[in-house]
């Protein structure tokens, strides 16, 4: 259960620290630990991708 | 076995006097060790333990200490450091040895450390990031970095047995491929885009900083709906546009209750280009990816 969300949540703390991890858990309303909880439903995972895009983004932009 | 129960017991070592840093006695000195010190401060909040958190650090033989009441953190101190700076410090140290134990007289600590400990742990993630880069002379992530964090993220699939409906699965992949043509399409000069059902209040998809385009035209399209006779933005045609300051423009195609916004740079694309060329074809994606299932739903 929720292996994908925490496969997110790995890839975006190794991209972008401890940091873009709390802003994923932020954005999904959803915790690393709650993830692991959960079904990794269509929803879910797509929600995910998408918060972690934006992460990955908001990490890129300050640090221009 | 409970977090609460482990720290019960190493605080059992109150009253000890370990004079030696390192070696034999330096292990019983300091004899927590092996994981971060930001998952153990958050266990100390989480517990609401009062208590004094003494750190080492064996790299240059520093040390510290936090003090916790009631899972606050009251203080701090490291050398010539104090309170959020001896926090912050402390924090950013890797492979540190720790060891805990009783605050007895908590009359006497006043609260000087007034933000909270994620606010800290955050702080410090920056600072450490911030570090990573400037020591590896990194502005920013490669363009092969961001292509291989997308690749990473994109190649995630659900779980088939936890799929939502065929409608929503259909939905996707198209969303997908409307996405896909406008990248191609608008290249560098893309800023932010996202596909919302304005009526149910939803983002269906996006990229490029999705969540704030689409919360931009989810009230854009509120306030619209407001002033617009009837609520109904037939009035409108098939698009609104806007010139942004920064020359950015924010485009929003309509279909329907589904609005497809898109903010691009003017000074990378053109607007005669992408009024003539890319949004027929934007509009052509969208209709050919929608029309023949919603004919089919109806």
């Amino acid at each position: 259960m929720g292996e994908k969300l925490l496969r997110i949540f790995e890839i975006v703390t190794e991209q972008t620290g401890l940091k873009g991890r709390l802003e994923l858990a932020s954005m999904t309303g959803i915790s690393m630990k709650e993830a692991m909880t959960l079904k990794d439903t269509e929803d879910l995972v797509n929600k995910f991708k998408y918060a972690a895009t934006d992460v990955y983004e908001n990490h890129r932009g300050k640090l221009k | 076995m409970p977090a609460t129960n482990n720290i019960k017991l190493i605080v059992d070592n109150k009253g000890e006097n370990f004079p030696a840093r390192s070696g034999r006695r330096g292990l019983y000195r300091w004899p927590l060790a092996g994981f971060s010190l930001s998952s153990f401060l958050q266990v100390i909040a989480m517990d609401q333990q009062t208590c004094l958190l003494d750190v080492y650090n064996p790299t240059n033989n520093r040390e510290g200490h936090f003090y916790f009441i009631s899972g606050s953190l009251y203080s701090a101190e490291c050398g010539v450091l104090k309170n959020e700076e001896a926090a912050l410090e402390m924090i950013s140290w890797e492979n540190a040895r720790f060891n805990i134990r009783h605050l007895s007289d908590t009359a006497n600590i006043a609260k000087r450390i007034s933000k909270n400990l994620m606010l800290l742990l955050m702080e410090s993630s920056k600072r450490i990031d911030e570090k990573k880069a400037d020591d590896t002379g990194k502005a920013e992530p490669s363009e092969d970095s961001r292509e291989k964090y997308t690749d990473k993220i994109a190649s995630i699939e659900p779980d088939k047995e936890g799929a939502a409906s065929y409608q929503d699965r259909y939905h996707n992949t198209n969303w997908t491929e409307c996405l896909t043509t406008l990248e191609r399409d608008m290249g560098p000069a893309l800023i932010g885009t996202a596909i919302i059902d304005a009526a149910a209040g939803k983002i269906m998809a996006g990229c490029h900083g999705a969540q704030a385009t689409a919360g931009l035209f989810h009230k854009l399209a509120g306030s619209l709906r407001r002033i617009l006779p009837g609520g109904s933005f037939e009035s409108l045609g098939r698009y609104y546009l806007l010139d942004l300051k920064s020359n950015l423009a924010l485009i929003a195609l309509l279909f329907g209750r589904y609005h497809w916004g898109i903010i691009f740079s003017r000074e990378k694309m053109e607007l005669g280009l992408f009024l003539h060329v890319i949004v027929p074809r934007l509009i052509k994606t969208f209709e050919y990816h929608f029309s023949s299932f919603d004919e089919a739903a109806q």
